[in-house]
């Protein structure tokens, strides 16, 4: 506790550091944590916004897994999943070293490549939308001025492609994020441990691949978690590019979650998706960090 | 070992060191590019856009601006956002380094420090439901004491994290020497513990910025109307008003996006330390 002996009066102290810490308790918990407490009895509720909610046990969350547009979102999310980190994550490191190792413009490219993930996600998604445009949009146009064709469709009606062309503006915009996290990652990793490497005539590709992994392996492991947790609550992008549609082809579990409670108005079975959602990243993050921190690389 | 020696004088023929530079100017330009595009655009008169996509502008049109601005509600809600986060981002400051001076120096305990950081872990999607239900209770939904509650409450248990961390590595001695000249603890925190904390709370300041100026959830569920509306509505419904008059649209996305990149521009390193900060210690 504190030490501190100029205060005589211990009493008015207290008071002091409960009217300092109270505003952010009483916001803390009168809009997270009850919330939460809400959304659990929410769940188990028949509701439509108005009267009082009627309560139901787990019948909310029997209507979800047996309908099959949910399973279709969940299926969306769970491919944004693993497209981010099949992504987001390699790119990221690789970038993030070739930037450790640069001298020349090294502020205006790690400032270039952090440009897209400040930007407001709708902004992005608006921009995607008039890229991909399948009449007027750049992207085609820049297909068919090499050549290709063929390859030009309507990205964003084609069933087979909507979902792509939601997910990566979203990929793209948050490569910066994983470049800034993994180069100070890079930073720290000791100089000597990097040129004695370089003396033993270790080239960059294998000083990247043996030692620079290797040591930023915890590292990599809170980028998975974020990555994974970001992806579950993917919404601005597809939502405003295709508002999740045509039917759910494009909708994410957090798109399903808004429609079902506020266009719907089922409150209770849009709470139920979100528990689902909390449940899903939760879940990841406990498993994962355990099987990450049994086998943890001690150096 | 020749190369070692030319990394060392910065020597950059080595065939190696072009590639990389080649591979970091590509991504630069992946980056960029798509905004080049869109600033192009917006001066650019709609058929230009079709037949003159990637050129220069022929023909500098500058009432899209013009038109941008006065449609789609777009002053109001420039704003509206404008309000929207600088409020929060004060009340956010507030708030949040009253709580961590209290939670770094004198209730140091783990127990209501882990209660705060919990909040980090939950996405607002899993309370963002029960929290519109409070607020309408409270008689907030739709007001801007609402959303700008509803901002504040996004970024608290963050901020708190970064600043108790950061009050920590303040020195005692300073405080020590004030009290003993007899200040008070509400003013040891306001002369000396907050300017003190200046670096982590631009820190704070700058991550709540841009996240209340890029949202769009909150303002979708907590605002109806445009009186209330925020760019990041008005940018939404625009593409609906304006389908393809890509001039105007680019030109309402340069209007939103620019005041977030001159935030960036300026506050590019806080923003960098509370990233790193963030993810190091999680």
């Amino acid at each position: 506790m504190s030490d501190y002996v100029c205060y005589t009066d211990k009493k008015r102290n207290t008071l002091i550091s409960a009217a300092f810490l109270s505003p952010a308790m009483v916001l803390y918990l009168g809009f997270v944590i009850l919330p939460i407490a809400m959304s659990i009895y929410y769940s188990l509720t028949k509701w439509s916004g108005a009267g009082m909610p009627e309560f139901i046990g787990l019948r909310n969350f029997q209507r979800i897994f047996k309908n099959k547009d949910y399973w279709i979102c969940f299926g969306n999310t769970v491919q944004c999943i693993l497209f981010s980190l099949a992504l987001q994550l390699p790119l990221g490191l690789i970038f993030a070293y070739l930037l450790s190792r640069t001298k020349m413009f090294y502020r205006l490219f790690r400032s270039v490549y952090f440009l897209p993930a400040v930007i407001s996600p709708t902004a992005i998604g608006t921009m995607f939308l008039i890229f991909l445009n399948g009449d007027f949009g750049p992207f085609n146009l820049m297909l068919k001025n090499l050549g290709l064709h063929s390859l030009t469709r309507n990205w964003l009606s084609d069933s087979g492609t909507v979902l792509y062309a939601v997910m990566f503006p979203m990929i793209w915009q948050y490569i910066g994020h994983y470049i800034i996290i993994f180069l100070a990652g890079v930073q720290s990793i000791p100089e000597d441990i990097l040129e004695s490497a370089r003396m033993d005539g270790a080239n960059s590709f294998q000083i990247f691949l043996k030692i620079v992994v290797p040591m930023l392996k915890h590292l990599i492991g809170v980028c998975v978690v974020l990555c994974f947790t970001g992806s579950v609550k993917a919404f601005d992008q597809a939502y405003v590019m295709t508002g999740g549609g045509p039917g759910v082809k494009s909708s994410y579990l957090a798109i399903r979650m808004y429609e079902r409670a506020f266009t719907d108005n089922k409150l209770g079975e849009g709470t139920a998706i979100a528990i689902t959602m909390l449940v899903f990243s939760l879940l990841f993050t406990i498993v994962f960090n355990k099987i990450n921190r049994s086998e943890g690389l001690e150096y | 070992m020749k190369t070692v020696e030319q990394y060392k004088k910065g020597v950059s023929l080595h065939p190696v060191t072009a590639l990389k530079y080649l591979a970091l100017t590509l991504a630069g330009f992946s980056c960029i590019l798509p905004f080049v595009w869109v600033a192009l655009s917006s001066v650019k008169p709609d058929r230009e856009i079709y037949s003159n996509s990637f050129g220069l502008p022929k023909v500098w049109v500058w009432s899209n601006y013009k038109d941008a601005w006065k449609g789609a509600q777009v002053a109001t809600s420039f704003l509206n956002s404008i309000f929207y986060s600088f409020t929060s981002v004060a009340l956010l400051i507030l708030v949040a380094a009253m709580a961590s001076y209290i939670l770094a120096r004198v209730w140091t305990g783990k127990i209501l420090y882990n209660f705060f950081a919990l909040g980090i872990m939950i996405p607002i999607h899993a309370v963002i439901i029960p929290m519109l239900m409070i607020l309408r209770r409270l008689g907030l939904v739709n007001t801007r004491l609402g959303i700008i509650l509803a901002y504040t409450v996004a970024e608290l248990s963050f901020s708190i994290f970064i600043l108790v961390a950061f009050m920590k590595t303040i020195p005692r001695e300073i405080e020590e020497a004030a009290q003993i000249d007899g200040s008070s603890r509400l003013r040891t925190f306001f002369q000396i513990i907050l300017p003190i904390s200046k670096p982590g709370l631009a820190t704070i300041g700058t991550f709540a910025f841009i996240n209340s100026w890029n949202d769009l959830l909150l303002a979708l569920v907590i605002t109806s109307g445009p009186k209330l509306s925020t760019l990041n509505l008005a940018c939404f419904n625009l593409r609906g008003l304006y389908v393809q008059h890509y001039g105007l649209i680019t030109a309402g996305l340069m209007i939103m996006m620019i005041p977030v990149i001159v935030i960036y521009i300026f506050f590019q390193e806080q923003l960098v330390k509370g990233i790193t900060a963030g993810a190091v210690k999680s």
